[in-house]
């Protein structure tokens, strides 16, 4: 006798136990391959009861039938042209709300559904209690509860799946869109009576939704225009339908759900409601800012005094070492080579705290929290929400920065955060800075320091405000947060995030700065051995005349062209030229310039064109040599000019 | 709901999604249910995290690196 065949759809969610569930129904009866066409796996099993041979499909795991992916396509288009007698949905219990969403769409194409609840173990975890009963009532399909991983309730379905397909006895609820009836029955009207395989009133609520594959689908029919004048009176028909669905999975819980109603108040949510207050926010953020500054100099001043030292015993040991040397092949190793990487090493202290500070920002969860807080200064600069992440990457260095305003999706916004990227103060430019603060104002290098980020914010304000209104002319789009727990920091990962900070800086200063030192030092030896007439002295002469209105020397100016190759490398020129580093070539400068022009100095290094390495990237990313040359341009412009009214204004108020 | 999310949404510009949750009164599952109903229609989309050093070329030479960012993104498309 030939037996009964059954053809099941299995469908669900993703990891709610459906491949749990087809195993155990289908045990070593299974055979897998790929959809046609598509590379998502099809596995087909079948199950025999006596004179029944039940095949199951397990269609792709997905959250929606919307099409939006190759999942989504597969499953709709498996229950609509492949018309399985029976879908079983496999529901998660303990997340029913996103779960009924996909049931409904399911319902929606077809009338023969069983639905099986999974993961009620999860349910009464969390302490849930669901009226199955109910929710069978309500859904008007049978609902089987199955503890998929312990192969409880297997039975009961392959009975049930029997029982509808014999008795076809279902009668599922009527899924309706009360404020969209009307304009559905004026789609369906216009519509013919066979869209290919799809149920006519499905296709209408599609077309309300918008589903560009119905929309296409549908163009060819003689109605299209009048449907399309339909649709699009409404901007607002798809939050509609997807609102009514919302309703209709809240009143299908409403009573057959309960939940505990006593909230768990994590110490996370305390923490957040000072630490993100909105009127609290912002000043304790600047505290914890202005805190990790205070703190990085203060540890500095203690370690750098003896690291220094070290660096000079190294140089000595190294003068020693290379005595037999040529004098001039042992000038360009030490006073030129050394030189120049020692005075990038000195920085050691100072790079290991602050990376150590920003580790445990980082690692406590609290860096998230900073764009939260400081979006409202995001938007007082003319950026958008989303220029947060990129501009904090950019403290660090403005490669990544202009590389993560990947996460903006209009190019104008992208273009706008990529041109006063270069104002945020990397790294390096920092170093600079607090070199020369602790020697010009030792006493207020922090308060200074901190005079620079708001000189940089400003910049970054003021540029942003007239790029986005009168170059780029673009608006901003909201951004959600979904922020991290707050945790205590682990030692070993902000051990390995400051170590790793560390590896990096100390590759470069064996690499590019052991190039460039030596670059500079011949340059500023030829060609007679003498600096005042070296190449690189008469580069910065020439280029003196617009310069001195900073109030800058002819050494500065050199150092401020190296500084373009890397921004630390303007310290190193300028070591090389003095033919000191440190503490040295701190009492040198403190001789040779006035704080005015020190100031000045730090307020142009800090705005001018960005380093050769974030130039290539702003091409590589803008694609294009214009708008990389009108950044270059603008913010050499923008410094020049910044720092002419910085050094005249200072000029004058101290007369 | 959705509307009220929405609202919600645009009128805060950067929305800490607990916050949100907490505000509207909504469970973990309803946010859930919403967030995906948001993305069906295309109203925002979701962003992830990333170590944009592990994409970026210049992270041999880069002294400092990037920082981490743990944050979810989910990013709602303008308007035009």
């Amino acid at each position: 006798m030939e037996k009964t065949k059954i053809r099941v759809a299995l469908a669900g969610n993703p990891n709610v136990g459906k491949s749990t569930l087809f195993n155990q129904l289908t045990g070593l009866n299974q055979h897998t391959g790929n959809w046609p066409g598509k590379t998502v796996e099809k596995k087909v099993g079948y199950v025999e009861k006596d004179s029944t041979l039940i095949e199951i499909t397990d269609l792709p795991g997905t959250y929606s039938l919307t099409a939006h992916s190759i999942e989504e396509v597969v499953a709709r288009e498996f229950i609509i042209k492949e018309k399985p007698d029976i879908t079983v949905v496999v529901l998660d219990a303990s997340a029913l709300e996103r779960n009924l969403y996909l049931l409904l769409q399911i319902m929606e194409l077809s009338s023969n559904v069983i639905v099986v609840l999974n993961m009620l173990d999860i349910l009464k975890e969390k302490k849930y209690k669901l009226d199955t009963e109910k929710l069978q009532q309500k859904l008007g399909v049978p609902v089987i509860s199955t503890i998929a991983s312990k192969g409880i309730g297997i039975d009961n379905l392959v009975e049930k799946i029997i029982d509808v397909y014999k008795n076809k006895n279902l009668n599922p609820m009527k899924i309706e869109y009360p404020e969209l009836e009307d304009t559905l029955k004026k789609i369906e009207a216009l519509l013919p009576e066979k869209i290919e395989e799809y149920p006519k009133r499905w296709a209408a609520i599609k077309l309300l939704e918008g589903d560009p594959l119905i929309v296409e689908l549908c163009k060819k029919y003689e109605g299209w225009e009048e449907i399309k004048k339909i649709v699009e009176k409404k901007e607002e028909n798809p939050v509609k339908v997807a609102s009514a669905r919302y309703s209709l999975i809240k009143n299908i819980l409403k009573d057959v759900l309960e939940k505990p109603t006593n909230q768990v108040i994590t110490w996370t949510d305390r923490l957040d409601d000072i630490l993100t207050h909105r009127i609290w926010g912002l000043p304790i953020a600047i505290l914890i800012i202005f805190s990790i500054f205070y703190f990085t100099y203060s540890l500095k001043e203690a370690i750098s005094t003896p690291w220094d030292n070290f660096l000079g015993l190294i140089g000595l040991g190294l003068n020693n070492l290379f005595s037999f040397l040529p004098e001039w092949l042992k000038n360009l190793l030490i006073g030129g080579i050394w030189q120049g990487v020692a005075n990038v090493l000195s920085f050691t202290p100072l790079i290991v705290i602050f990376f150590f500070f920003l580790a445990l920002l980082e690692d406590t969860g609290y860096l998230a929290r900073l764009a939260f807080v400081t979006d409202r200064i995001m938007h007082i600069l003319g950026l958008h929400g989303k220029a947060f992440i990129p501009l904090v990457m950019s403290f660090g260095c403005n490669v990544p920065g202009v590389m993560a305003t990947r996460t903006l999706e209009n190019e104008k916004d992208r273009l706008l955060l990529i041109m006063v990227n270069s104002f945020i103060p990397c790294v390096p430019r920092i170093l600079v800075a607090s070199f020369f603060l602790s020697i010009f104002f030792p006493k207020y290098a922090p308060i200074l320091l901190l005079v620079l980020y708001l000189i940089s914010f400003l910049s970054i304000m003021i540029s942003g405000r007239i790029l986005q209104r009168r170059v780029l002319k673009t608006s901003f789009s909201p951004l959600l947060m979904e922020l991290p727990l707050y945790k205590l920091p682990n030692i070993k990962i902000v051990s390995l995030y400051v170590w790793d900070k560390l590896k990096s800086f100390l590759v470069r200063a064996g690499t590019v700065m052991v190039i460039l030192s030596g670059i500079t030092w011949i340059l500023s030896h030829i060609p007679s051995g003498n600096i005042e007439n070296s190449i690189l002295a008469n580069i910065g002469k020439t280029l003196m005349p617009l310069f001195s209105p900073l109030g800058f020397n002819w050494q500065l100016t050199t150092g401020l062209i190296s500084g373009f190759v890397a921004k630390e490398a303007s310290l190193s020129t300028l070591g090389s030229i003095y033919g000191a580093s440190g503490n040295a070539l701190g009492k040198l400068l403190l001789k040779d310039l006035s704080p005015i022009t020190a100031f000045s100095f730090l307020v142009f290094q800090l705005l001018y064109i960005p380093c050769a390495a974030t130039i290539a990237t702003i091409y590589k990313e803008t694609n294009s040599l214009k708008w990389t040359l009108i950044t270059i341009f603008y913010s050499l412009t923008y410094a020049y000019l910044f720092t002419l009214i910085i050094h005249t204004g200072i000029t004058l108020l101290v007369r | 709901m959705i509307e009220k999310v929405l609202e919600y949404i645009k009128n805060h510009e950067i929305v800490d999604i607990k916050k949100l949750k907490k505000d509207l009164n909504v469970s973990n599952e309803e946010w859930d249910l919403i967030l995906l109903q948001l993305q069906d229609l295309g109203f925002i989309i979701e962003k992830g995290s990333s170590n944009q050093c592990n994409q970026c070329a210049y992270s041999k030479i880069c002294s400092q690196g990037c920082l981490k960012s743990e944050t979810l993104f989910l990013l709602l498309p303008p308007k035009d």
